[in-house]
Protein backbone atom coordinates (compact mmCIF):
# COMPACT_ATOMS: atom_id res chain seq x y z
CA UNK A 1 0.00 0.00 0.00
CA UNK A 2 1.20 3.54 -0.99
CA UNK A 3 1.80 5.99 1.85
CA UNK A 4 -1.13 8.61 0.08
CA UNK A 5 -3.77 5.99 0.26
CA UNK A 6 -2.89 5.02 3.57
CA UNK A 7 -3.21 9.01 4.64
CA UNK A 8 -6.50 9.29 2.40
CA UNK A 9 -7.70 6.59 4.14
CA UNK A 10 -6.45 8.31 7.89
CA UNK A 11 -8.46 11.45 6.71
CA UNK A 12 -11.71 9.66 5.44
CA UNK A 13 -11.79 7.68 8.95
CA UNK A 14 -14.07 8.84 11.47
CA UNK A 15 -11.47 8.52 13.84
CA UNK A 16 -7.83 8.65 12.95
CA UNK A 17 -6.95 6.85 16.16
CA UNK A 18 -8.65 3.54 15.31
CA UNK A 19 -6.97 1.95 12.17
CA UNK A 20 -7.50 -1.29 10.15
CA UNK A 21 -5.42 -3.73 10.23
CA UNK A 22 -4.13 -3.59 6.39
CA UNK A 23 -3.20 0.22 8.23
CA UNK A 24 -1.93 -0.76 11.01
CA UNK A 25 0.36 -3.24 9.52
CA UNK A 26 1.84 -0.66 7.04
CA UNK A 27 1.99 2.26 9.99
CA UNK A 28 3.92 -0.83 11.71
CA UNK A 29 6.55 -0.53 8.78
CA UNK A 30 6.19 2.96 7.73
CA UNK A 31 8.20 5.42 9.92
CA UNK A 32 6.61 8.83 7.80
CA UNK A 33 3.05 7.36 7.91
CA UNK A 34 3.15 6.86 11.62
CA UNK A 35 4.87 10.42 12.52
CA UNK A 36 1.94 11.91 9.62
CA UNK A 37 -0.41 10.34 11.73
CA UNK A 38 0.64 11.63 14.66
CA UNK A 39 0.40 15.08 13.66
CA UNK A 40 -3.04 14.57 12.46
CA UNK A 41 -3.92 13.33 15.85
CA UNK A 42 -2.31 16.13 17.85
CA UNK A 43 -3.97 18.24 15.69
CA UNK A 44 -7.15 16.79 16.31
CA UNK A 45 -7.21 16.22 19.89
CA UNK A 46 -5.83 20.30 20.42
CA UNK A 47 -9.09 21.01 18.56
CA UNK A 48 -12.13 21.02 21.59
CA UNK A 49 -9.27 23.56 24.04
CA UNK A 50 -9.73 26.09 21.05
CA UNK A 51 -10.33 29.49 22.50
CA UNK A 52 -13.72 30.66 22.64
CA UNK A 53 -14.77 34.05 24.43
CA UNK A 54 -16.72 33.64 28.28
CA UNK A 55 -19.81 32.96 28.04
CA UNK A 56 -22.36 34.62 30.48
CA UNK A 57 -25.68 33.25 28.42
CA UNK A 58 -25.94 30.27 30.47
CA UNK A 59 -26.62 31.80 33.67
CA UNK A 60 -29.00 33.90 32.17
CA UNK A 61 -30.74 31.21 30.97
CA UNK A 62 -30.76 29.18 33.87
CA UNK A 63 -31.87 32.06 36.23
CA UNK A 64 -34.89 32.66 33.89
CA UNK A 65 -35.56 29.14 33.81
CA UNK A 66 -35.34 28.23 37.45
CA UNK A 67 -36.02 31.55 40.02
CA UNK A 68 -38.16 34.15 37.32
CA UNK A 69 -41.36 33.64 35.95
CA UNK A 70 -40.66 34.91 32.33
CA UNK A 71 -39.71 31.33 30.60
CA UNK A 72 -43.45 31.30 28.91
CA UNK A 73 -42.80 34.64 27.12
CA UNK A 74 -39.37 34.36 26.59
CA UNK A 75 -39.76 30.94 24.74
CA UNK A 76 -42.72 32.64 22.87
CA UNK A 77 -39.82 35.98 22.24
CA UNK A 78 -37.55 32.97 20.28
CA UNK A 79 -40.16 30.90 18.89
CA UNK A 80 -41.88 34.02 17.02
CA UNK A 81 -38.97 36.40 16.47
CA UNK A 82 -37.05 34.47 13.17
CA UNK A 83 -33.63 36.28 14.00
CA UNK A 84 -33.73 37.34 17.85
CA UNK A 85 -30.09 37.41 17.84
CA UNK A 86 -30.07 40.34 15.15
CA UNK A 87 -32.98 42.33 17.05
CA UNK A 88 -30.80 41.51 20.31
CA UNK A 89 -27.45 42.84 18.86
CA UNK A 90 -26.55 46.11 19.07
CA UNK A 91 -26.23 47.63 15.39
CA UNK A 92 -24.25 50.89 14.26
CA UNK A 93 -26.54 53.12 11.91
CA UNK A 94 -26.41 52.48 8.51
CA UNK A 95 -25.22 55.28 6.47
CA UNK A 96 -27.07 57.27 4.02
CA UNK A 97 -26.17 56.69 0.58
CA UNK A 98 -25.46 60.29 -0.96
CA UNK A 99 -28.35 61.76 -2.69
CA UNK A 100 -30.88 59.73 -0.42
CA UNK A 101 -31.54 62.87 2.07
CA UNK A 102 -35.40 63.02 1.56
CA UNK A 103 -38.29 60.64 1.14
CA UNK A 104 -35.70 58.01 2.65
CA UNK A 105 -36.04 59.23 5.94
CA UNK A 106 -40.11 59.82 6.72
CA UNK A 107 -40.55 58.12 9.79
CA UNK A 108 -43.99 58.35 11.56
CA UNK A 109 -42.41 60.26 14.50
CA UNK A 110 -41.31 62.94 11.65
CA UNK A 111 -44.45 62.79 10.02
CA UNK A 112 -46.03 63.52 13.05
CA UNK A 113 -43.57 66.21 14.00
CA UNK A 114 -44.28 67.60 10.83
CA UNK A 115 -48.18 68.05 11.02
CA UNK A 116 -47.88 69.55 14.71
CA UNK A 117 -45.66 71.94 13.00
CA UNK A 118 -48.13 72.90 10.62
CA UNK A 119 -50.94 72.92 12.95
CA UNK A 120 -48.76 75.30 15.32
CA UNK A 121 -48.53 77.58 12.46
CA UNK A 122 -52.17 77.56 11.19
CA UNK A 123 -53.30 78.15 14.68
CA UNK A 124 -50.66 81.02 15.03
CA UNK A 125 -51.76 82.82 12.11
CA UNK A 126 -55.67 82.30 12.67
CA UNK A 127 -54.63 84.14 15.77
CA UNK A 128 -52.75 87.01 14.03
CA UNK A 129 -55.45 87.72 11.66
CA UNK A 130 -57.85 87.50 14.26
CA UNK A 131 -55.74 89.78 16.26
CA UNK A 132 -55.09 92.60 13.51
CA UNK A 133 -58.96 92.74 11.70
CA UNK A 134 -60.59 92.88 15.76
CA UNK A 135 -58.19 96.28 16.11
CA UNK A 136 -59.81 97.86 12.49
CA UNK A 137 -63.14 99.83 12.22
CA UNK A 138 -66.14 97.96 11.11
CA UNK A 139 -66.60 98.73 7.57
CA UNK A 140 -69.60 101.13 6.42
CA UNK A 141 -72.89 99.77 5.83
CA UNK A 142 -72.18 96.81 8.24
CA UNK A 143 -74.26 95.88 10.94
CA UNK A 144 -73.06 96.36 14.40
CA UNK A 145 -74.07 92.62 15.78
CA UNK A 146 -71.68 91.25 13.10
CA UNK A 147 -68.39 91.06 13.25
CA UNK A 148 -67.13 92.70 9.80
CA UNK A 149 -64.07 90.43 9.58
CA UNK A 150 -66.78 87.33 8.53
CA UNK A 151 -68.48 89.17 6.37
CA UNK A 152 -65.80 91.17 4.28
CA UNK A 153 -62.44 89.47 5.26
CA UNK A 154 -60.55 90.29 1.73
CA UNK A 155 -61.64 93.76 2.17
CA UNK A 156 -59.83 93.70 5.90
CA UNK A 157 -56.85 92.23 4.75
CA UNK A 158 -56.74 94.88 2.29
CA UNK A 159 -56.55 97.61 4.42
CA UNK A 160 -54.09 96.07 6.50
CA UNK A 161 -51.32 97.03 3.70
CA UNK A 162 -52.19 100.77 3.67
CA UNK B 1 -30.61 12.20 4.38
CA UNK B 2 -29.79 10.64 8.03
CA UNK B 3 -32.96 11.38 9.87
CA UNK B 4 -31.89 11.76 13.78
CA UNK B 5 -33.88 9.50 15.41
CA UNK B 6 -32.19 6.91 13.47
CA UNK B 7 -28.53 7.83 15.30
CA UNK B 8 -27.62 5.92 18.59
CA UNK B 9 -28.79 6.20 22.08
CA UNK B 10 -27.06 8.16 24.81
CA UNK B 11 -27.16 7.22 28.37
CA UNK B 12 -30.17 6.11 30.50
CA UNK B 13 -29.93 8.92 32.76
CA UNK B 14 -30.13 11.46 29.75
CA UNK B 15 -33.87 9.40 28.99
CA UNK B 16 -34.98 10.03 32.36
CA UNK B 17 -34.36 14.01 32.74
CA UNK B 18 -35.80 14.32 28.92
CA UNK B 19 -39.14 12.11 30.29
CA UNK B 20 -38.82 14.77 33.44
CA UNK B 21 -38.79 17.99 31.00
CA UNK B 22 -41.36 16.88 29.09
CA UNK B 23 -43.86 16.43 31.88
CA UNK B 24 -42.58 20.08 32.46
CA UNK B 25 -39.90 19.60 35.19
CA UNK B 26 -37.85 22.82 34.99
CA UNK B 27 -35.16 21.21 37.19
CA UNK B 28 -34.56 18.56 34.92
CA UNK B 29 -34.81 20.65 31.61
CA UNK B 30 -31.87 23.24 33.98
CA UNK B 31 -29.67 19.64 34.05
CA UNK B 32 -29.59 19.66 30.46
CA UNK B 33 -29.37 23.44 29.56
CA UNK B 34 -26.49 22.73 32.34
CA UNK B 35 -24.91 19.72 30.23
CA UNK B 36 -25.07 21.11 27.09
CA UNK B 37 -25.04 25.07 27.02
CA UNK B 38 -20.86 25.24 26.37
CA UNK B 39 -21.31 22.67 24.11
CA UNK B 40 -23.56 24.05 21.56
CA UNK B 41 -21.81 27.65 22.15
CA UNK B 42 -18.20 26.64 21.56
CA UNK B 43 -19.92 24.74 18.19
CA UNK B 44 -22.04 27.94 17.20
CA UNK B 45 -19.11 30.32 18.22
CA UNK B 46 -16.91 28.74 15.85
CA UNK B 47 -19.67 29.09 13.26
CA UNK B 48 -20.31 32.59 14.01
CA UNK B 49 -17.20 34.01 15.80
CA UNK B 50 -19.69 36.65 17.35
CA UNK B 51 -20.03 35.34 21.06
CA UNK B 52 -23.47 37.68 21.17
CA UNK B 53 -24.96 35.46 18.08
CA UNK B 54 -23.40 32.32 19.26
CA UNK B 55 -25.21 33.04 22.92
CA UNK B 56 -28.46 33.62 21.17
CA UNK B 57 -28.59 31.05 19.05
CA UNK B 58 -27.52 28.82 21.85
CA UNK B 59 -30.62 29.99 24.12
CA UNK B 60 -32.67 29.76 21.01
CA UNK B 61 -31.96 26.43 20.36
CA UNK B 62 -32.86 25.09 23.94
CA UNK B 63 -35.66 26.82 24.03
CA UNK B 64 -37.08 25.81 21.05
CA UNK B 65 -36.17 22.19 22.26
CA UNK B 66 -38.08 23.19 25.74
CA UNK B 67 -40.91 24.37 23.44
CA UNK B 68 -41.34 21.15 21.44
CA UNK B 69 -40.09 18.21 24.20
CA UNK B 70 -43.25 16.86 23.32
CA UNK B 71 -41.95 16.23 19.61
CA UNK B 72 -38.99 14.06 21.17
CA UNK B 73 -39.23 10.98 20.23
CA UNK B 74 -37.88 8.70 23.17
CA UNK B 75 -34.99 6.63 22.21
CA UNK B 76 -33.55 8.82 19.51
CA UNK B 77 -30.59 11.31 20.34
CA UNK B 78 -30.97 14.21 21.87
CA UNK B 79 -27.75 15.73 21.28
CA UNK B 80 -28.26 15.50 17.80
CA UNK B 81 -31.21 16.79 17.62
CA UNK B 82 -30.44 19.63 20.08
CA UNK B 83 -27.33 20.24 17.67
CA UNK B 84 -29.42 20.36 14.53
CA UNK B 85 -32.28 22.55 16.00
CA UNK B 86 -29.33 24.95 16.55
CA UNK B 87 -27.61 24.57 12.92
CA UNK B 88 -31.46 25.44 11.92
CA UNK B 89 -31.44 28.53 13.32
CA UNK B 90 -27.90 29.07 12.45
CA UNK B 91 -28.79 28.75 8.97
CA UNK B 92 -32.37 30.79 9.23
CA UNK B 93 -29.84 33.64 10.48
CA UNK B 94 -27.60 33.87 8.29
CA UNK B 95 -29.25 33.78 5.18
CA UNK B 96 -30.95 36.88 6.78
CA UNK B 97 -27.28 38.91 7.91
CA UNK B 98 -23.89 37.91 7.24
CA UNK B 99 -22.42 38.07 10.53
CA UNK B 100 -19.46 40.32 11.43
CA UNK B 101 -16.47 38.48 12.28
CA UNK B 102 -14.49 38.57 15.06
CA UNK B 103 -10.82 37.86 15.53
CA UNK B 104 -9.63 35.20 17.73
CA UNK B 105 -9.64 36.00 21.47
CA UNK B 106 -5.85 36.23 22.54
CA UNK B 107 -7.14 34.08 26.06
CA UNK B 108 -6.21 30.53 25.72
CA UNK B 109 -7.30 28.50 28.02
CA UNK B 110 -4.56 26.98 30.99
CA UNK B 111 -2.02 24.48 29.33
CA UNK B 112 -2.69 22.45 31.83
CA UNK B 113 -6.43 21.79 30.62
CA UNK B 114 -5.37 20.99 27.38
CA UNK B 115 -4.12 17.34 26.45
CA UNK B 116 -0.80 17.52 28.46
CA UNK B 117 1.95 15.33 26.05
CA UNK B 118 0.14 16.57 23.03
CA UNK B 119 -0.55 20.35 23.99
CA UNK B 120 0.24 22.94 21.27
CA UNK B 121 2.39 26.22 22.07
CA UNK B 122 0.21 29.35 22.19
CA UNK B 123 1.23 30.20 18.74
CA UNK B 124 0.52 27.12 17.25
CA UNK B 125 -2.96 27.09 18.95
CA UNK B 126 -3.06 30.70 17.48
CA UNK B 127 -2.56 29.12 13.99
CA UNK B 128 -4.77 25.86 14.35
CA UNK B 129 -7.93 28.86 15.48
CA UNK B 130 -6.95 30.72 12.52
CA UNK B 131 -7.31 27.56 10.23
CA UNK B 132 -10.04 26.49 11.64
CA UNK B 133 -12.12 29.86 11.27
CA UNK B 134 -11.04 30.37 7.78
CA UNK B 135 -12.42 26.35 6.83
CA UNK B 136 -15.55 26.80 4.71
CA UNK B 137 -18.32 26.64 6.84
CA UNK B 138 -19.87 23.32 5.64
CA UNK B 139 -16.34 21.53 6.43
CA UNK B 140 -16.10 23.36 9.82
CA UNK B 141 -19.45 22.57 11.01
CA UNK B 142 -18.97 18.79 10.37
CA UNK B 143 -15.41 18.47 11.50
CA UNK B 144 -16.15 20.27 14.80
CA UNK B 145 -19.26 18.01 15.57
CA UNK B 146 -16.66 15.06 14.73
CA UNK B 147 -13.49 16.62 16.74
CA UNK B 148 -15.46 18.67 19.71
CA UNK B 149 -18.50 16.67 19.60
CA UNK B 150 -17.02 13.32 18.83
CA UNK B 151 -20.27 12.44 16.59
CA UNK B 152 -20.25 9.85 14.08
CA UNK B 153 -20.50 10.45 10.17
CA UNK B 154 -23.83 9.49 10.65
CA UNK B 155 -24.81 11.37 13.39
CA UNK B 156 -23.25 14.51 11.45
CA UNK B 157 -25.34 13.70 9.12
CA UNK B 158 -28.49 13.95 10.90
CA UNK B 159 -27.61 16.92 12.36
CA UNK B 160 -26.62 18.60 8.78
CA UNK B 161 -29.58 17.31 7.00
CA UNK B 162 -27.20 15.58 4.81
CA UNK B 163 -26.08 12.16 3.71
CA UNK B 164 -23.41 10.26 5.73
CA UNK B 165 -20.95 10.19 3.32
CA UNK B 166 -21.21 13.97 2.84
CA UNK B 167 -20.63 14.22 6.07
CA UNK B 168 -17.36 11.61 5.86
CA UNK B 169 -16.33 14.35 2.55
CA UNK B 170 -17.03 17.24 4.65
CA UNK B 171 -14.60 16.09 7.11
CA UNK B 172 -11.56 14.80 5.23
CA UNK B 173 -11.53 17.86 3.33
CA UNK B 174 -11.57 19.93 6.69
CA UNK B 175 -8.83 17.47 7.92
CA UNK B 176 -6.68 17.92 4.50
CA UNK B 177 -7.03 21.74 4.72
CA UNK B 178 -6.08 21.43 8.34
CA UNK B 179 -3.47 19.32 7.70
CA UNK B 180 -2.25 21.55 4.72
CA UNK B 181 -1.87 24.34 7.51
CA UNK B 182 -0.72 23.32 10.39
CA UNK B 183 1.15 20.41 10.08
CA UNK B 184 4.59 22.00 8.63
CA UNK B 185 4.65 24.24 11.73
CA UNK B 186 3.75 21.07 13.87
CA UNK B 187 7.11 19.50 12.11
CA UNK B 188 8.57 22.55 13.59
CA UNK B 189 7.49 22.80 16.51
CA UNK B 190 8.61 19.37 17.22
CA UNK B 191 12.24 19.98 15.97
Amino acid sequence: MICDTVQRRLLAGESPDQVEGDLRAHLAACPACRDWRGRLLRLERNVPYLPVPVSRGKARLLRELLYEDRLESLVDENLESPSPALAECPVAPMPLPSGARSGVLLTPTRIAAGVAAALLLLALGWWWLHRRTADLPPPTGVSAGAPAIQQQPFEALADLGR
Amino acid sequence: VVPFEDVQVLPDEEHILIHSAQQGDRQAFAVLVERYWDRLYRWLYHLTHNRHAAEDLAQEALLKAFANLARFRTGSNFSAWLFRIAFNSFVTQHRVAARTRQAFPDQLPDRGIGPFEEALSRELMQLLARAVGRLPEDFRAAFLLRAEEGLSFREIAAVLDTTEETARWRVFKARQKLMAVVAPQLDRDEA
